[in-house]
């Protein structure tokens, strides 16, 4: 597992937790069992459900998250990961961006308690279009299953990524080409993000939590 | 350089400086979530053009490309950052903000006819299959000598099962006539109804390429085609209409583009203009079969 200090992500025989906000005390987001230590209460963050948590179990490195940071997340679903971030960005705030209504109901009781997070049912294809909630970010997320997943990231980058901001880009293989070996998949990605002008820092593959998957970290 | 700058809070005109000159909104909710409508309808507010008279200005968003030059990529844009903390406003209140519009958006979205055509769609299948599973049980069961009080629950659910997918039909066939009028007219609206659930809504099935409505349906049948190779499916549900699975076999392919081509102005008409116009293209697309069979009997003589 990677080595991040993250404030408020907490390593307890080798499973990950986040420590719960105070007005969340004892409400569960997805089934994620609770602890309690020292009086605190701490959520577990289950890398089979949640992309980002199996990122950091299979060692990303220099991920940084802190309690101020500003995080663009598309594709943010009924808020799994979401939550978590909200967990660990106390002062921050996490712009969740999800495109399915259906999908946005549950999110919105996720973040009924959670003040910092702001829910976005609008799509990423148009970045323009949430040009006024958004401010320039620290972080840029992205977990959307399409097609066009590395168009949809690099326009965002343009839009909201600050200068030594970091890009997180959670790439499905099969989404990007059927035919394609996966690891010849995420090379295209790659590939057209650095015809943009973008650094990749790091490829990490996501199994054994997901098949197929892997992130990218990127920086301008 | 000077370059305009909207936030849910208030509007800013900058340049390599800093901000020059600002207004802000008023801090009530009722007043912000107006300007963010204005917003979200790609309107300007009075605010912005005040700020920006006798000024040219550089312009991030489209929507201000008649006030200013419309730059979308300048690095400027990302190296600015205006914290609402700084002006008074609260990250509470844009939380309040974001949800109120997120709810009010889905609430519209939930309420499309489109998402319940897909469930009634999708619940016919399921209810079909639970007919088949059982059909075939009582067949198996059949075959060994069983007194009739044995098998009756299976009976009675399974004539259960089938009045309910007749009352479903009935709905969707209702509720088609009056969502899809054109697609249910050239194809049915069992069918029609099929493929608005397999697009995700009739507007989506609208913006697809007649290439892709021939096949929805087929998916399992590209995806093997795309990693194995051999022949791409010709068709998807749309196979289900007689006009193709009644045409001799070699036709089938020929007719299924055909088919998907009027289905795919059907549902623009549908999703768009509204206008009915499933007889012309019915007709129409009668004309274009007789016309591949008066060639084809052309070629055999
Ligand atoms: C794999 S799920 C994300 C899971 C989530 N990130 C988590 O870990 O909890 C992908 C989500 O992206 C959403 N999505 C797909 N296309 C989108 C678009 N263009 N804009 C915004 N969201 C989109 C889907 O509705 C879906 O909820």
């Amino acid at each position: 597992m990677s080595s991040v200090e993250i404030n408020g992500l907490i390593k307890k025989h080798d499973k990950l937790f986040t420590e719960n906000l105070p007005q969340c005390r004892g409400i569960q987001v997805y089934n994620e069992k609770l602890l309690t230590i020292n009086g605190k209460e701490y959520r577990s963050w289950n890398p089979y459900r949640s992309k980002l948590a199996a990122a950091l179990h299979k060692g990303i490195k220099n991920i940084r998250i802190q309690p101020d940071t500003q995080i663009l997340y598309l594709g943010a679903a009924t808020g799994t990961t979401v939550s978590h971030l909200s967990d660990i960005v106390t002062n921050g705030m996490v712009y969740a961006v999800e495109s399915s209504p259906i999908s946005m109901s549950k999110l919105l009781k996720v973040s009924t308690q959670r003040t910092n997070i702001a829910p976005l049912l609008m799509d990423a294809n148009h970045p323009q279009r949430y040009k006024s909630f958004v401010p320039i970010v620290d972080i840029l997320y992205q977990d959307i299953s399409q097609r066009n997943q590395a168009e949809i990231f690099i326009k965002n980058m343009d839009s909201y990524l600050k200068k030594d901001g970091q890009g997180i880009l959670m790439m499905k293989a099969r989404s990007i080409d059927v035919a394609l070996q996966p690891k010849k998949a995420y090379e295209q990605v790659g590939e057209e993000l650095k015809k943009q002008g973008i650094t990749i820092t790091d490829v990490v593959e996501l199994s054994p939590y997901e098949k197929d998957h892997a992130v990218l970290m990127a920086t301008w | 350089m000077m370059y305009l700058i909207t936030t849910w809070f208030g509007s800013f005109l900058c340049d390599e400086q800093g901000i020059q000159k600002k207004i802000l909104f008023p801090c009530e909710e009722k007043e912000l979530l107006n300007r963010i409508q204005k917003i979200q309808n790609n309107e300007i507010l009075s605010e912005e053009k005040k700020l920006i008279k006798n000024t040219t200005v550089t312009v991030q968003e489209k929507r201000l490309q008649h006030i200013g030059t419309w730059d979308s990529k300048n690095s400027f844009f990302i190296q600015i950052h205006m914290k609402p903390e700084d002006y008074g406003f609260s990250r509470e209140l844009l939380h309040q903000l974001s949800m109120k519009l997120a709810k009010e958006k889905m609430d519209t979205q939930l309420q499309a006819e489109d998402l319940q055509i897909i469930q009634m769609a999708d619940a016919l299948d399921d209810l079909i299959q639970i007919a088949n599973l059982l059909s075939e049980r009582l067949e198996r069961w059949l075959l060994i000598p069983t007194p009739e009080e044995k098998i009756q629950p299976v009976h009675h659910t399974l004539s259960t099962v089938k009045e309910e997918m007749n009352h479903l039909e009935q709905q969707i066939e209702k509720d088609m006539q009056h969502l899809a009028p054109n697609i249910t007219m050239l194809v049915g609206s069992l069918i029609g109804a099929r493929l608005i659930s397999l697009s995700g809504g009739i507007e989506r099935l609208a913006m697809f390429p007649a290439s892709t409505v021939q096949i929805l349906g087929a998916e399992k049948a590209l995806f093997r085609f795309k990693k194995e190779g051999g022949k791409p499916p010709k068709h998807g549900v749309i196979f289900q209409h007689p006009l193709i699975n009644r045409a001799p076999r070699d036709e089938r392919g020929k007719i299924a583009r055909m088919f998907a081509a009027k289905i795919s102005i059907a549902a623009k008409a549908d999703a768009f203009t509204k206008r009915l116009i499933a007889d012309e293209l019915r007709t129409n697309l009668e004309k274009r079969i007789h016309e591949m069979h008066e060639q084809k009997t052309k070629k055999k003589q």
